[in-house]
């Protein structure tokens, strides 16, 4: 073929190329060399091309075309078409400090003309440095034979140390592992396996935003954080599930309180740090690994644990918005009752965004990274920031769920271990131990709550359990002693020459797990004593004896008390104030068959 | 009848006519039917319907009714009663056999 008539190369493409970018046109240009690089598995070439004004030494071809070298397609001085490529900025050892390396991933080419065809170089072309700049004449191979490829003398092993050679491309990168505070001449290949949400803070100290992300490669993971301005430059760019190369970022060492993540070390962003997306080979970057928890053990591990857990949602509540009484933020949360093969259900709290978007309507399967385990109302489950959440994710354990509710899971009988608090007092209220009081924390709440313990009287205060009060119908009030045969009531601003007996009893009751301290008022301190406030204040004066018996005749006793707990604030200290809200006789045949069913709920009895 | 305090294990009629209870101090809970002639023998109707003769060492002085909880030794066909105590009617009447029994199970299912 005559010069003439061979296709003209498209000058000055390759610094449009490097330049933005962008080209729409399909550039011609001339192979004037490769390379092969050295991987574990793929081969993996860097061709040196010509736009026959310019020559550039960084086009990588993409994998899926390495079949053409072997056929000798892209032998020296072909001419191709590049119908589709990419233009790729890394960061390097060599490019620290100053502006990235840009590489041109060759996606697609045609060759037009076989480079024994054209037998030489066209033009004279001026080879681009780096960053598509004439830099001094490099020496190109311009040998005549297509034979010439030779590998990069690197050794190959792609763990440890510093300064391996990457496999799959031209950069080096180091495993996360091997980061420390005291080199920052690094390059890192890694998945991002979470991002939260930008946080906004504001203290005396000033105000700022915040986000966070994990990221995990081949050999370990690490916790990143981007601040302020550097929060807003990369915070849309990085999404969850892609490998980026990260390099320039300072490190210090991790605080554990807030995170799962296993490293003594976590990354700050700053003003250097280069983020870029990998598009190469990323098979062998580790996607976001699980450790689940079956519902029914969660009672077996202590508060505060982060675990991973997944479970079919079978119902949620509405959004919630609550206003945090330590920070005085408005939260958003959603309660959602996860159930898993286990027969268990555990309430699962979605703070902030999740909670908002959550729908449980297709009841599906959810599988969590690190959440956190209260013990509020038995056993829950919480989000923390470093929570990841997945939607009926494609794994063997999601299938396996869903396989087991659609087929009866979802109808089988189901323990919870999160029991809901008893609201008010509507309804006859549920049945605690003192125990399972404690560990629920009720009263703890914004509310007070109810509930009802089968207890025995242990102690009656008896020193107190008498007040003289105001003798008007409505009006309970201490009234105070004049000492001059008057009583004088504050509340209704009188003097009256009598008063009425009162009770407010301090009484120690005691179930088969704690006891408790708690108050009776007037009719349930009655009912105690089995007389009257006026009889028993009689007594205490005129028959000391009857009096101590009637007290003694009550200890001993069993009764269903129906209790009112709530958190109350005195001189800087919290109690929890127990009053009688009812006081029963045990109905033993309603205690029977409550302690039945409560047994087979717990699938003891069968 | 004064009897020194031992562990009875509480079981169903149903229970002692598999002979994994006998020569064990046991305890019953049933309606007395027919008294014997010497006064000195009954027959349990147990909770679970099973019908068991009781055989106490001195004649019963009372006139049973309601229900009766025996204690005593079973030795495969009879109850050798130690002592029993009646439960009137008036308290009687409450008293429901299908929970009862439920808790019975429950208790002796463990061992």
């Amino acid at each position: 073929m005559n010069r003439r008539n061979q296709p003209k190369l498209t000058s000055g493409a390759i610094p449009a190329i490097i330049g933005n970018g962008l080209y729409s046109e399909t550039p011609v240009l001339q192979v004037l060399g490769y390379k092969s690089l050295q991987g574990e598995s793929n081969d993996r070439y860097r061709i040196l091309i010509s736009d026959g004004k310019y020559s550039y030494a960084y086009g990588m071809l993409a994998t899926q075309l390495n079949p053409l070298i072997a056929e000798g397609k892209l032998e020296i001085f072909t001419i191709i078409k590049l119908t589709k490529f990419v233009v790729n900025k890394v960061a390097t050892k060599a490019t620290a400090g100053k502006d990235q390396k840009k590489i041109i991933i060759l996606l697609d080419v045609e060759p037009i003309v076989p480079g024994s065809e054209v037998g030489e170089k066209i033009g004279n072309p001026q080879t681009l440095n780096d960053v598509g700049e004439v830099s001094e004449d490099a020496t190109v191979n311009s040998k005549p034979a297509a034979s010439m490829n030779y590998s990069k003398p690197a050794p190959v092993s792609k763990t440890g140390g510093y300064g391996q050679q990457a496999a799959k491309s031209d950069v080096i990168t180091h495993p996360i592992v091997s980061l420390t505070p005291y080199q920052n001449k690094w390059t890192i290949k890694a998945r991002v396996t979470n991002k939260s949400d930008i946080r906004t803070w504001s203290n005396s100290r000033g105000e700022g935003k915040l986000f966070s992300l994990d990221m995990i490669d081949e050999t370990g993971e690490i916790r990143a954080t981007a601040f302020n301005a550097e929060c807003d430059k990369f915070y849309h760019m990085i999404e969850i599930g892609k490998v980026y190369y990260i390099s320039q970022a300072q490190l210090k060492a991790a605080n554990k309180q807030y995170t799962s993540i296993k490293n003594d070390y976590e990354m700050t962003f700053s003003q250097n740090t280069t983020v870029v997306p990998c598009h190469d080979d990323t098979s062998d970057i580790p996607s976001v690994t699980f450790n689940f928890v079956p519902i029914n053990q969660l009672i077996n591990l202590e508060k505060d644990s982060i675990i991973d857990i997944i479970g079919v949602a079978k119902s949620a509540n509405d959004l919630r918005v609550i206003t945090s009484k330590t920070t005085n933020k408005e939260l958003r949360m959603r309660e959602v009752q996860l159930v898993d093969s286990t027969n268990t259900e555990v309430n699962l709290t979605l703070w902030g965004k999740t909670g908002e978007e959550f729908d449980a309507s297709s009841q599906p399967v959810v599988a969590l990274k690190g959440v956190k385990l209260s013990d509020f109302g038995g056993r829950s489950i919480g989000t923390v920031s470093s929570t990841v959440i997945q939607i009926n994710p494609d794994m063997a354990e999601a299938h396996k769920l869903r396989g087991w509710y659609d087929n009866g899971g979802s109808s089988s009988v189901i323990s919870s271990i999160s029991s809901a608090r008893s609201s008010g007092t509507g309804g006859s209220g549920s049945y605690k131990t003192f125990a399972e009081a404690k560990f629920e924390n009720l009263g703890g709440g914004e509310k007070p709550d109810y509930y009802n313990v089968k207890a025995m009287v242990a102690m009656i205060n008896k020193e107190r359990a008498l007040y003289m009060a105001c003798p008007s119908e409505d009006c309970n009030k201490k009234v105070i002693d004049q000492n001059n045969g008057l009583y004088r009531c504050e509340k209704c601003q009188r003097e009256f020459q009598d008063f009425k007996w009162r009770m407010m009893l301090s009484v120690n009751i005691a179930d088969a797990t704690e006891q408790q301290w708690v108050t009776c008022f007037q009719e349930t301190a009655e009912t105690l004593l089995g007389r009257s406030a006026d009889e028993i204040g009689r007594l205490k004066d005129t028959d000391n004896a009857e009096f101590q018996k009637i007290f003694e005749a009550a200890t001993f006793k069993w009764y269903v008390f129906r209790l009112r707990v709530k958190m109350e604030m005195y001189n800087d200290e919290n109690r929890l104030k127990t009053n009688v809200y009812e006081v029963k006789e045990v109905n033993y045949k309603e205690h029977n068959e409550r302690l039945i069913r409560e047994l087979k709920e717990m699938a003891i009895a069968e | 009848m004064q009897v020194p305090a031992t562990s009875t294990v509480r079981v169903l009629g149903t229970m002692l006519l598999t002979h994994e209870y006998d020569h064990k101090d046991i305890c019953v809970m049933g309606y007395p039917q027919e008294i014997a002639n010497n006064s000195r023998q009954f027959t349990l109707k147990t909770t679970d319907q099973k019908h068991i003769q009781v055989v106490l060492s001195q004649p019963i002085a009372e006139h049973l009714e309601g229900m009766v909880q025996v204690r005593g030794k079973f030795d495969g066909q009879r109850i050798q009663a130690q002592s029993y105590n009646m439960l009137l009617p008036e308290l009687a009447a409450d008293f429901d056999d299908n929970t009862y029994n439920e808790a019975v199970k429950i208790l002796r299912s463990n061992e």
